[in-house]
């Protein structure tokens, strides 16, 4: 131990006293208390001292876990049958065996904030220095709360649903009585009265009693859950069922053992442990930020710096927390250096000094990169580019392409799976591995997702899976798994969600009702879906919201369900219906708006594709269900967009009316532009747009002047709940379909540089300040 | 194998989506942390108590911290073990 980081008695007890007064203070190079802002610069990081010893090989001191009902602890609950007992004695000897495996990393000699210090902080380094301890641990406890809280509600939900809800309740409800008693046995024991407790039992028989019957009531509603899943043919649903009863039971007795002991600790007490934990999160955010700083210079973007500094810092926390259980749990030499290492960063911190020098191993993984999913990212630009788009849904289909096609974002994630490839090799090189081993285990870590967004991230960059040795020179068909869509950080890729009608009387509405609380039962929320992703949609709007957005009530009516559609948010979270009719039921009472918009609308459809099929079901609302009165615009209508409307049908702007609703005003060219209505309009450049109404009456005046104008144009804008897509409308002229065409714009010719106009090409927008004229189809 | 799958298999996790699987390994190290945390404070005295709280005001270096708990609070190393110990016993005891 190093002597001058202990804090000498005066300034210990004046910054004490600070402390106790919840002042701000910092200490700057000379040792002396400061109470203004500290600077943005961080202080040079005293050498990390040699006291820590070198980790010794992991050896299994704690035989007796192999046989458990040696240990008094490992009583297992009586309600197990003798065979249940020898299945789980079995599975803990498997746990065991697992953390066996595990070597207890070796501590490099280098301090990463050392080599860090200095570097330029980044806002959000800044941040983190200037974040006060205490209220940095009350955040993460409330962080640890409100993680607590969602799988609570997902157990509950998922309890409720199988029928196993009288046995979660009693487990529950004992759960409360244990942890009072805990908490006054920690409160009023001292450590000493505590360790003789746990040796002899004696002063510890409520304690015990209490948790015994809680392990009773744990293994009774392990057997209900275990049961009611049986008959569930989807395996994950049985695997979820498993997750749940762990996280119920022991993660929730593990949180309650350590609820329990904070509430004994006095008030002092508390607030240290609040101050500890800030500390750590603050070490945390400022390597985050410091990676962050050191990726971008490699010359990411910003943001692919900050996605990738988040990834390895939570790929290091995952890395350490194994590393801190599984040497902690089974090397009993060596848990005060693996374990303390870990818990106040130092291991975490160090391991990262090698991320810096393992560049050339990423390398191969970037070369990779670029020749499959950088040509497959080309290629799937090209078809697009192609593709019939009759939908704002493949209109953003078409756009990504577009983006995940083009050089700079291909060169961009390129450097980022170079950097990040190398940086988990090099993590691991700074746990102790040696490099070769470091480089082989980098592929094998698969099921950290973390680790593998570490070597492949970015929204929409696909997953790197690389096999053992990739990082180094793996052949490239070998080290890239197929593409995949990547769910950014800290969401949920989840297996499919399928929901089906059962029974009469149910409808699209019904059935997105079903299907959003299947989604939420597996975990999903708002929060940790993709923002644009259907899924995100379905949790975050009404059943008939999302009924109007995939089309089934249009301003055609509601579409006719049958018994076993299905509706199924895929893993990907896109929505994709099996649906045994395309047909629609026009609502009973249609208001006279609606109406007029569905005439116009459907008028081009045959009689035959509207009217109910023999066997079709009954109307909904003759099945109780009650469509909204509103009127209905949809975004996407399949249907219409098969076919264009005709031009008699279409609800052009009236002379009349033009310019007379409220939102209507004069541009910057004094021209009346109406947002109610479509019309047609010219800019400066001669380029014509049809602007203002819905789609479906701007896409009708868009097809009739181009009919009328052959070989013309017309920028048309689609709409969709994010974004909004300028292209080309076109009549594909060989399926008759109507598709956006995507169009790049070059900038204003003039100027000395003006022939340089082809290089800055652009997609345009729709302004309609930019509009001179109105244009008559 | 790594030690982080072959942990999730024995603990018949291997299906679930990553993300869970994270989850589940966090939330085991949360565990660990805060029961060794709470445990050290609690072997405190109060002069060490203070000290502990100025050492974390000053941004003091993981590796002081360390040495700290380890010259200065007695048991430290079991407040790590029992930790480990209790989570192991509670692993077990549910039956995983």
């Amino acid at each position: 131990m190093n002597a001058e980081h202990f804090p000498n008695k005066a300034q210990t007890d004046e910054k004490a006293d600070l402390i106790a007064r919840g002042e701000f203070f910092w200490t700057d190079k000379e040792g002396n208390i400061r109470r203004d802002t500290p600077p943005t610069e961080t202080p040079p990081v005293e050498p990390t001292p040699e006291a820590i010893p070198e980790p010794t090989p992991e050896k299994l001191d704690w035989t007796s876990l192999n046989e458990p009902d040696e240990l008094p602890s490992y009583e297992f609950p009586k309600i197990l049958s003798q065979d249940e007992r020898e299945e789980r004695k079995q599975q803990l000897r498997d746990v065991v065996e697992a953390f066996k495996s595990f070597k207890a990393p070796a501590a490099p000699d280098t301090d990463l904030m050392e080599i860090l210090g200095p570097i330029r902080k980044t806002p959000r380094a800044e941040s983190a220095s200037a974040t006060v301890p205490g209220k940095e641990g009350r955040k993460a406890d409330n962080e640890e709360g409100r993680k607590a809280k969602f799988r609570e509600e997902r157990a509950r939900t998922f309890a409720e649903k199988h029928g196993v809800r009288n046995e979660r309740e009693a487990l529950l409800s004992i759960r409360k009585e244990l942890f009072e008693e805990k908490k006054r046995f920690y409160r009023e024991h001292s450590g000493l009265e505590r360790w003789h407790a746990r040796g002899t039992g004696i002063g510890m028989e409520k304690l015990r009693e209490l948790e015994m019957k809680h392990d009773e009531l744990a293994a009774s509603y392990a057997k209900a859950l275990s049961a009611a899943v049986e008959k569930e043919p989807n395996e994950v649903t049985k695997m979820r069922a498993h997750l749940i009863h762990i996280e119920d039971s022991a993660i929730a007795a593990g949180q309650l053992e350590n609820r329990a002991r904070k509430e004994a600790l006095d008030e002092k007490g508390r607030n240290l442990f609040e101050r500890a934990l800030g500390s750590y999160a603050g070490s945390m955010k400022a390597l985050e930020g410091n990676l962050e700083q050191r990726f971008a210079k490699t010359g990411m973007s910003q943001k692919a710096a900050g996605i990738a500094a988040t990834n390895a810092v939570r790929a290091l926390r995952l890395l350490t927390t194994t590393s801190l259980v599984t040497g902690g749990l089974f090397a009993a030499g060596a848990v005060a250096p693996v374990g303390f290492a870990t818990l106040f960063g130092s291991r975490l911190l160090r391991a990262g000094t090698g991320i810096f020098g393992g560049a050339a191993t990423g390398t191969a993984a970037g070369v990779a990169y670029e020749k499959t999913y950088g040509a497959a990212a080309r290629k799937e630009r090209r078809l697009s580019r192609r593709m019939t788009v009759t939908s704002a849904a493949d209109a953003r289909t078409q756009r990504l392409a577009e983006q995940k096609g083009g050089k700079e974002r291909i060169a961009e994630n390129r450097k980022t799976v170079e950097t990040t490839a190398a940086s988990i090799t090099a993590l691991l090189t700074g746990l102790g591995w040696s490099h070769h081993a470091a480089a082989e285990a980098a592929g094998k870590i698969a099921p950290l997702e973390s680790a593998q967004k570490a070597a492949g991230m970015l929204t929409n960059t696909p997953f790197i899976e690389m096999p053992p040795g990739a990082g180094a020179a793996a052949p490239a068909s070998e080290a890239i798994a197929p593409p995949a869509e990547t769910p950014i950080a800290g969401q949920f890729a989840n297996p499919s969600v399928s929901v089906s009608i059962s029974g009469k009387g149910e409808g699209a509405i019904k059935l997105f009702a079903h299907l959003q609380d299947s989604l939420r039962e597996q975990g999903l929320t708002a929060d940790n879906t993709l923002p644009d992703s259907d899924a995100h949609y379905i949790l975050t709007h009404t059943p008939d919201q999302a009924s109007v957005k995939f089309n089934f009530l249009t301003n055609e009516g509601s579409r006719i369900m049958h018994g076993g559609d299905t509706f199924t948010v895929d893993d990907q979270g896109h929505f994709v219906s099996q649906v045994s009719s395309e047909k629609f039921m026009a609502p009973p009472e249609a208001p006279p708006d609606l109406n007029a918009q569905k005439q116009a609308v459907t008028a081009h459809l045959n009689e035959e594709q509207l009217a109910p099929a023999p066997n079709e079901a009954p109307p909904l609302a003759d099945q109780g269900y009650i469509e909204p009165s509103r009127p209905i615009v949809p975004l996407e209508s399949e249907s219409v967009s098969q076919t264009p409307p005709p031009e008699e049908a279409t609800p052009t702007a009236s002379e009349a009316s033009y310019g007379l609703s409220p939102e209507s005003f004069t541009n910057d060219h004094a021209l009346r532009i109406d947002p109610s209505l479509s019309a047609l309009f010219a800019d400066e450049k001669e380029a014509i747009s049809v602007f203002g109404g819905d789609f479906d009456s701007r896409a009708a005046l868009a097809h009739q002047y181009i009919t009328e104008h052959p070989g013309s144009h017309v920028r048309i804008m689609v709409e969709g709940d994010n974004a909004k897509y300028v292209g080309d409308y076109a009549i594909n002229p060989e399926t008759g379909t109507q598709q956006i065409v995507p169009v790049d714009e070059p900038p204003s010719r003039s100027g000395f540089f003006g022939f340089l106009g082809d290089l800055f090409r652009s997609r345009p927008k729709l302004d309609a300040h930019a509009f001179v004229r109105r244009i008559q189809p | 194998m790594t030690a982080s799958t072959s942990i999730l298999d024995s603990l018949q996790l291997g299906s679930l989506p990553a993300p869970e699987q994270e989850e589940i390994l966090l939330a085991l190290g949360d565990i660990v942390f805060r029961g060794t945390l709470l445990r050290l404070i609690k072997s405190m005295d109060e002069t060490v108590r203070t000290e502990f709280a100025v050492l974390l005001a000053d941004n003091a270096p993981p590796g002081a911290i360390e040495a700290f708990l380890k010259e200065r609070v007695s048991g430290a190393e079991a407040a790590a073990e029992e930790t480990l110990s209790d989570l192991a016993s509670d692993l077990s005891a549910v039956g995983v």
